[in-house]
């Protein structure tokens, strides 16, 4: 490991007003990954995600990519290395599914000629499953269909940085909050698929079952630290999810594969797990 | 509901020939407003005549009366109202993008108001100012224009300052400060009026429904020096506006300067309203209509609708000059006057027939 890590955060912290919303993060991420973070509400999750994107500059500690400090990447540069598909976003203006993709394409592919950016445009809305909705104005389409178009735009975006870096990442805020069964899965599977081809990918989800399914290793917060992180199997255990979430659940397992997955169950009192 | 809004935002989707169409429609209107504008008023010249004298053939002497009215009169009010018609638009579309939201207008954070206060405290407070400071003879011509300008840009720098914590600007912060500032103004310029004489009065009254008539070639060479540079600016801020309207910490993450394009958005709003407003008072709806008509036709894509915007906010304001000089003739009526009885009931229409669109 004499390279330095694709992206790197030593001792993070992020304070606001005095009140500490992330402390004492270690991170790393390498091409080929995906690292699932989860936690409850107001556990630092998106905050840790702000950081390492670039958006918040930290109180205390760094972050790097390829060994360089992320502040003194200039905005051009980093939008080439790493992409981010944000919570909701909402337009005020009538802009078309398509103008909306096409955005990440815009500066970023500026190298590529007009029929790589279309291709990329096309192959991105194909993926995130919205080509059909192309020519539709974004303001008019659902909070799912909306979140597939910014999932486009986010892979038009990795897709014309290829050209500038190869090792990219990808940070993921909720993306399949407002999405159905068959989209959640297949974006996270695209997800995967980018990982394959050289992607750190980084992602908050708050469905465990999903997190288990597709993260290589979970990160799990809580009052802005990092107090678990490793394997799904190892990770989601009886006594982590009653500490940290507050749910007495038994976790349970898949027959063959052995995912581990969480099932809302009633009336299982705290006590009666041990 | 749905269907109903998406037919209603269809139709700007034709794809490149629509939006080359309705550019080249754009470049035939402005065409059509500047003869009109040279042809019409209390001497009536025929497009013919009128081109004639444009490209140069005017020493017939028969034509030299009509060659002296459109060259010295009605050729540098056009060219004023073009300048000022289109730095409106875009500033107004500048606006709405920066703030992400299609009301926002200069008119609304407070920069016209400003303005307007410099002027009104020059026409009200100057002769006095000068006579205190032993200064002799009438206000000289470039203080009002001048004055109007730098109460434009401070308006600006306050909002800016105001709105800015931390190297972050709160667009909401700046929004609702800008209706402060625009209420303070407007308080102050009301305590002018009591402070002013019979004929300062009527200045007052008659500087914020603006105004092109008494345009010279030295009214049209103050502004268009400030006003032409932030035109051709235009061009290379759609696509950090286009960024900005998913949202700053999108822009961001897409590569963009947002602090950077921000203060550029701000400074150049700046100077294009002051020196708009120096030059032709506060006109209305400009910056509001012009933006919105566009993105029915051509879509709200920023490198098209911003050039689109300064076709179409030149040759509307053309016309309404023809009609403000036409109406009442010989007597002329007010440009904003024109822009707001137009502007404001057209606006009114658009809001009523939009589908529940911009309420994120």
């Amino acid at each position: 490991m004499a390279e330095p890590a694709l992206l790197r955060a030593r001792d993070l912290a992020y304070a606001v007003s005095g009140r500490s919303l992330v402390e004492g993060i270690a991170f790393a991420a390498e091409p080929g990954t995906v690292q699932i973070v989860v936690g409850p509400n107001g556990a630092g999750k998106s905050t840790l995600l702000r950081l390492l994107s670039g958006e918040l500059r930290p109180s205390r500690g760094t972050v790097t990519y390829e060994g360089e400090t992320l502040a003194e990447i200039p905005p051009w540069r980093l939008a080439a290395i790493r992409a981010v598909m944000p919570q909701a976003v909402r337009l005020a203006f009538p802009f078309t599914a398509a103008e909306v993709a096409r955005i990440g394409l815009d500066g970023i592919g500026s190298g590529l000629d007009r029929r790589a950016r279309d291709a990329i445009l096309a192959e991105s809305l194909g993926r995130a499953d919205v080509t059909h909705l192309a020519d539709r104005a974004y303001p008019t389409l659902s909070g799912g269909e909306q979140a597939r178009v910014q999932f486009a735009r986010v892979l038009c975006q990795l897709a014309a940085g290829r050209s500038v870096a190869e090792r990219q990442v990808l940070f993921l805020d909720e993306p399949t909050a407002s999405l159905d069964l068959r989209h959640q899965t297949a974006l996270l599977d695209a997800a995967v698929s980018l990982a394959g081809r050289g992607a750190a990918v980084v992602a908050i989800l708050h469905d465990l079952n999903l997190a288990a399914a597709y993260g290589d290793v979970l990160l799990v917060m809580e009052g802005g630290r990092i107090v678990a992180r490793g394997s799904p199997e190892a990770v989601m255990q009886d006594d982590l999810v009653a500490r940290v979430f507050g749910v007495p659940w038994r976790v349970g397992e898949v027959p063959r594969s052995r995912q581990p997955f969480l099932l809302p169950q009633r009336g299982v009192a705290a006590k009666s797990q041990d | 509901m749905r269907r109903v809004s998406r037919r209603r935002t269809g139709f700007h989707l034709g794809g490149a020939q629509t939006g080359f169409a309705i550019f080249a429609g754009l470049v035939l209107l402005t065409g059509l407003a500047i003869l009109l504008s040279l042809g019409l008023g209390a001497v009536r010249i025929p497009p013919g005549r009128v081109l004639g004298i444009l490209v140069g053939a005017s020493d017939d002497p028969a034509l030299a009366r009509d060659a002296l009215v459109i060259l010295n009169i009605r050729l540098p009010r056009t060219l004023l109202g073009l300048l000022v018609g289109a730095s409106l638009a875009v500033s107004g579309a500048l606006m709405q993008g920066l703030f992400r939201n299609p009301l926002a207008d200069p008119t609304l954070v407070g920069i016209s108001a400003g303005s307007g206060l410099a002027a009104a405290t020059v026409i009200v407070l100057g002769d006095r100012l000068r006579a205190a400071a032993g200064l002799p003879g009438p206000m000289p011509y470039p203080v009002l224009p001048v004055a109007a300008f730098l109460g434009g840009l401070a308006t600006t720098v306050c909002l800016y300052r105001i709105a800015t914590r931390a190297g972050r600007t709160s667009m909401a912060t700046m929004l609702l400060a800008g209706i402060a500032l625009a209420a303070l103004a407007g308080a102050f310029t009301g305590l002018l009026v009591y402070a002013s004489d019979d004929r300062q009065l009527r200045d007052l009254t008659f500087w914020p429904l603006g105004s092109l008539p008494g345009a010279t070639w030295t009214k049209v060479a103050v502004p268009a020096p400030a006003i032409l540079p932030v035109l051709a600016l235009v061009p290379f801020l759609g696509r950090g506006l286009n960024a900005l309207v998913l949202g700053e910490a999108e822009a961001f993450h897409l590569g963009i300067a947002v602090e950077r394009l921000k203060r550029l958005v701000i400074l150049l709003v700046a100077v294009a309203v002051g020196t708009g407003v120096a030059a032709a008072g506060v006109i209305g709806f400009v910056g509001l209509v012009v933006p919105h008509i566009l993105r029915l036709g051509i879509g709200p894509e920023h490198r098209r609708l911003l050039p689109a915007c300064a076709l179409l906010g030149g040759a509307l304001l053309v016309l309404a000059d023809v009609v403000a000089r036409l109406v009442a003739a010989p007597a002329e009526l007010p440009i904003g006057l024109v822009t707001a009885l137009v502007g404001a009931p057209v606006f009114l229409w658009l809001l009523l027939g939009r589908p529940t669109l911009s309420d994120g």
